[in-house]
């Protein structure tokens, strides 16, 4: 049965997961990360970011650190936050912290961290490298089918550190999910914050997918229409009824009718579908609806 | 796939096939349904080599098969064969009641989306048609279907469950349906709500009122 090649199941996209997975396994089969054994060959961000599970981050820039203005407010919250900072940006100290204290202070510069990520994934520079990442789906994509295949970015569900991991916003149904890799439920939600993915589309709307949430079908209709009109006005050519099959093809979203042996379930059934405005939007049409209000192309042959 | 090869021969097919990493989410099909040939109507024109594969099921195939391609060839048909008995089975009174109690296991995962909370799914088809598509998860709080996390089930045929089992799963037992909320996520931005998004979700609300009205004006059963 391995040997059936189901086409829609196997996209680039999922080939990335597995490429994940197989880093992770190379990760998990050379056991020689310490944090304290890596100081000279390369920098604590980039191992830190290297680590399996931590795929999501991006480097953030020393120079951002450095900044005192950026880390405003964060001595409050991070305890140990000078041996943590000096972690971070790799600085020897003269006086070492003794080593019993070593587990601590990688707690903290974890939690520095992660809250330096939260800000500066909201940064110009921030938004623009996270944009490669999600324009190679390194995050994945939505496991809602109608969605088909849309990249997700990173959501947290609060701001707090230490409340909720690290969850999934689809921007095509607007919706949360939980990450499909158990190694990502380790990873704070807080570390991208609530704010990231909804200030992405706002800066690059151009990279909304079309029919998502914020940005619905209603051109498309547009579009239709004016195609009616026009076939209206210059009596029907071919060309524009092949446009219109290819548009009822080339479907971008969907919701999902439960059928029992072909029949739809009805609403009023104790088990009908209460859930449908979940997934509406504007102008979306079921497919029945959409080929009962295509001009009648076919009836004058 | 090598199907019952080499030293796992003497075992019986039906154990060995849902001993399969990802095949737990098929059930044991009763013996005497697979038997009884009225069952099986219509089977023998859509499976290759129906015979041998029933016998293979059964583990009573008597001859020994030399041709190795033969012999592969059967396997896959029994493959086959038992997915799609599997698909009839489930959606009668005992196979339901089998497939209920995995469910209630939480056999068949769980819904990803996060305001589900872990709410257990159902495996649906996206079509009836046997190597078509694979198996897709139905959850029945958001009522919408959802790709498995396992890897292992992107190559299970979807056919094997059939489009109606969940519908029907929930007709039959309805204390399963879980209460279905107006629960949302509302992305904002600093705390603020996103313009667009927010009268989005102002139609579907009124998408909402709209069909709950319809569902209370409607007479009762």
């Amino acid at each position: 049965m391995e040997n059936i090649q189901y086409q829609e199941d196997d996209p680039n996209f999922q080939n990335l997961n597995d490429y994940q997975e197989e880093k992770e396994e190379e990760y998990n089969s050379n056991d020689s990360y310490d944090s304290s054994t890596s100081t000279s060959v390369i920098s604590w961000i980039t191992w830190y970011c290297s680590l399996p599970g931590h795929e999501f981050f991006i480097e953030v820039p020393e120079e951002f650190i450095e900044d005192e203005f950026n880390l405003y407010g964060l001595r409050t919250i991070v305890p140990m936050y000078e041996e943590a900072l000096d972690m971070i940006l790799d600085l020897d100290d003269e006086n070492p912290p003794p080593s019993t204290e070593l587990p601590n202070i990688e707690r903290s510069a974890e939690l520095l961290y992660g809250l330096i990520h939260q800000r500066f994934i909201l940064t110009k520079l921030g938004l623009s490298l996270m944009k490669l990442k999600h324009k190679e789906a390194r995050f994945g994509v939505c496991p809602r089918v109608y969605c088909y295949y849309s990249p997700v970015l990173p959501c947290g569900m609060t701001d707090i550190p230490g409340k909720v991991n690290v969850k999934l916003y689809c921007p095509r149904c607007g919706d949360l999910y939980t990450p499909k890799l158990k190694k990502y439920k380790n990873i704070d939600g807080a570390y991208f914050g609530t704010t990231f993915p909804h200030l992405y589309f706002l800066t690059f709307p151009e990279l909304l997918p079309k029919n998502s949430l914020a940005n619905p079908i209603n051109n498309e209709l547009e579009e239709q229409n004016e195609l009616q009109e026009n076939e209206e006005k210059n009596e029907l050519q071919e060309n524009d009824s092949d446009e219109n099959q290819d548009k009822i093809e080339e479907r971008t979203y969907d919701i999902y009718t439960p059928k029992i042996f072909g029949f739809k379930v009805h609403e009023t059934s104790q088990s009908g579908q209460r859930m449908k405005w979940l997934r509406w939007r504007e102008g979306y049409k079921s497919k029945i609806e959409e080929i009962k209000s295509l001009p009648d192309v076919y009836s004058d042959d | 796939m090598e199907v019952s090869s080499g030293s796992d021969y003497t075992r019986y097919w039906v154990d060995y096939f849902l001993s399969i990493q990802g095949h737990e989410l098929f059930c044991e099909v009763e013996e005497s349904y697979i038997l009884d040939r009225f069952n099986l109507t219509g089977l023998n024109t859509e499976v290759e080599h129906f015979h041998y594969a029933l016998q293979l099921i059964t583990d009573s195939l008597e001859e020994e098969i030399e041709d190795a391609n033969l012999r592969h060839e059967i396997e896959k048909s029994a493959v086959k064969l038992y997915g799609l008995i599997h698909a009839r089975y489930i959606i009668t009174n005992r196979g339901l009641a089998r497939m209920v109690e995995k469910f209630r296991r939480g056999d068949f995962g769980k819904c990803p989306r996060v305001l589900c909370q872990r709410q257990h799914v159902l495996p649906v088809g996206l079509t009836d048609v046997p190597f078509q598509k694979s198996v897709r998860l139905y959850c029945p709080r958001c009522e919408d279907i959802y790709f498995s996390s396992n890897k292992k089930h992107n190559c299970i045929d979807g056919a094997f469950f059939g489009t109606t089992f969940p519908h029907l799963l929930l007709q039959v037992y309805p204390q399963f349906i879980p209460i279905r909320t107006q629960e949302r996520y509302v992305p904002k931005i600093f705390g603020f709500k996103i313009h667009e998004i927010a009268e989005q979700h102002r139609k579907q609300d009124k998408v909402y009122e709209e069909s709950m009205k319809r569902i209370e004006a409607a007479p009762e059963e």
